[in-house]
């Protein structure tokens, strides 16, 4: 009786330290798990994927997006890498833009691209103000118009 | 070695020449502004638009929109501009330009405005105003002059209307008014008043106040004057019967 209790307690410890162990392991992998994620999010330096804003009037609405987006401050986010702006009316493309979700404007000193119907601007920047009423392109700009 | 002589040039030309036949291609060195609402944009510092039809320079361009950009309907030009059309044989130079699309009308205004066609030059320091669709003029302002091969026409209101038979710019209706003296000089005439009156139509040249007609030796001076083109006679009236004066000179002196 005595040795099959030795046998059933050995067996209980056994189970009870590789149970032990499991959990050991799983935490410690979960943690350098996220410690590896928030590692490559410290490189990437990226505080939004992929973000989508955008700036409404009466009669438009124009549509912001980008691969990445980072908070200047509450309000303001620096929109990186292909940054499109839509709307029924236009297309804009840049890079390293500035959007303002309260003030609702937008601002880019990169190279610019402004599409419409039979129209192409090309600028040194660009500033969307007045709820996307008024765009002022920068720098030295052609207009084509077919 | 020909041929590739001139593939060379096609190339180059090519490549300095960025717009293509039918484009219209506008550039400034400070920026443009959108206005979307109020439907134009604005063009600043050494504006330059270039299409087919014609090129057009200024310090600073407005154009005006009708639903989309590219629906020109009116462009405003200010600032040393000067637009030049191969099509239409025009150049123009001023302070100021209007270009109104729908009537193919032209104000150049400021010193030294002028707008010169191959047939008629047109001068003034303050206004000149040309709607091609139905010929009508008007120069304003101190300095004004119309001329062509045949007339030269001064005074500080010039205003008529060309007609556009057989393609040649013809003045049909003419009125000239300087407060000082208005002047025309036509074939061997030379006509002084503060009012001159042209009428195609019924072929007479109507003078009023301070009148005076030259012609060959003779001078002629009066308050009234007509002169009729065709018989190419003129009567000369006093509101004073005694006033008229008439001076004939012999050139055989």
């Amino acid at each position: 009786m005595l040795s099959i209790n030795r046998n059933y307690i050995l067996f209980f410890s056994l189970f009870i330290s590789i149970i032990f162990l499991i959990i050991i392991f799983s935490k410690y992998f979960s943690i350098s798990f996220s410690k590896i994620k928030i590692n490559n999010n410290i490189i990437s330096n990226v505080d939004i994927t992929a973000p989508r804003f955008s700036i409404n009037s009466l009669n438009q609405k124009i549509l912001v997006t980008a691969k990445e987006g980072n908070f200047v401050d509450k309000d303001k986010i620096l929109l990186k890498k292909n940054v499109l702006f839509k709307s029924n009316k236009f297309s804009i493309e840049s890079d390293n833009v500035i959007f303002d979700r309260k003030e609702q404007t937008a601002r880019s000193e990169n190279n610019s691209t402004f599409k419409s119907k039979k129209t192409k601007i090309s600028a040194e920047g660009f500033n969307i103000y007045d709820k996307g009423q008024k765009i002022k392109f920068f720098g030295n700009s052609t207009i084509t118009l077919k | 070695m020909r041929i590739f002589f001139i593939l060379c040039i096609l190339l180059i030309t090519n490549y300095s020449y960025s717009r293509t036949l039918g484009e219209t291609e506008i550039t400034a060195e400070e920026g443009i502004e959108v206005f979307q609402d109020d439907k134009y944009y604005l063009l600043k510092k050494n504006v330059k638009i270039d299409s087919d039809k014609f090129v057009l320079l200024g310090d600073e361009i407005k154009i005006f929109f009708d639903k989309d950009l590219y629906d020109i309907k009116l462009i405003n030009a200010f600032g040393n501009v000067s637009l030049i059309s191969d099509q239409f044989n025009i150049t123009a130079e001023g302070n100021k330009l209007l270009f109104r699309i729908e009537n193919e009308e032209i104000i150049i205004e400021g010193t030294s405005s002028k707008l010169i066609t191959d047939e008629i030059e047109m001068f003034s320091d303050e206004k000149i105003q040309v709607i091609n669709l139905n010929g009508s003029f008007n120069l304003n302002g101190s300095n004004s002059i119309l001329k062509s091969q045949d007339i030269l026409i001064e005074g500080s209101e010039i205003d008529g209307k060309f007609s556009s038979k057989n393609n040649a710019k013809e003045i049909i209706i003419l009125n000239v008014y300087d407060q000082n003296i208005a002047y025309i000089k036509s074939d061997n005439t030379e006509m002084f008043a503060k009012n001159i009156k042209y009428n195609k139509e019924i072929s007479l040249i109507e003078l009023e106040e301070d009148v005076k007609i030259l012609r060959g030796g003779e001078v002629i001076m009066g308050d009234y004057g007509t002169l009729d083109t065709k018989t190419n006679s003129y009567k000369i009236k006093s509101n004073d019967s005694n006033k008229v004066k008439a001076i004939l000179k012999n050139n055989n002196e």
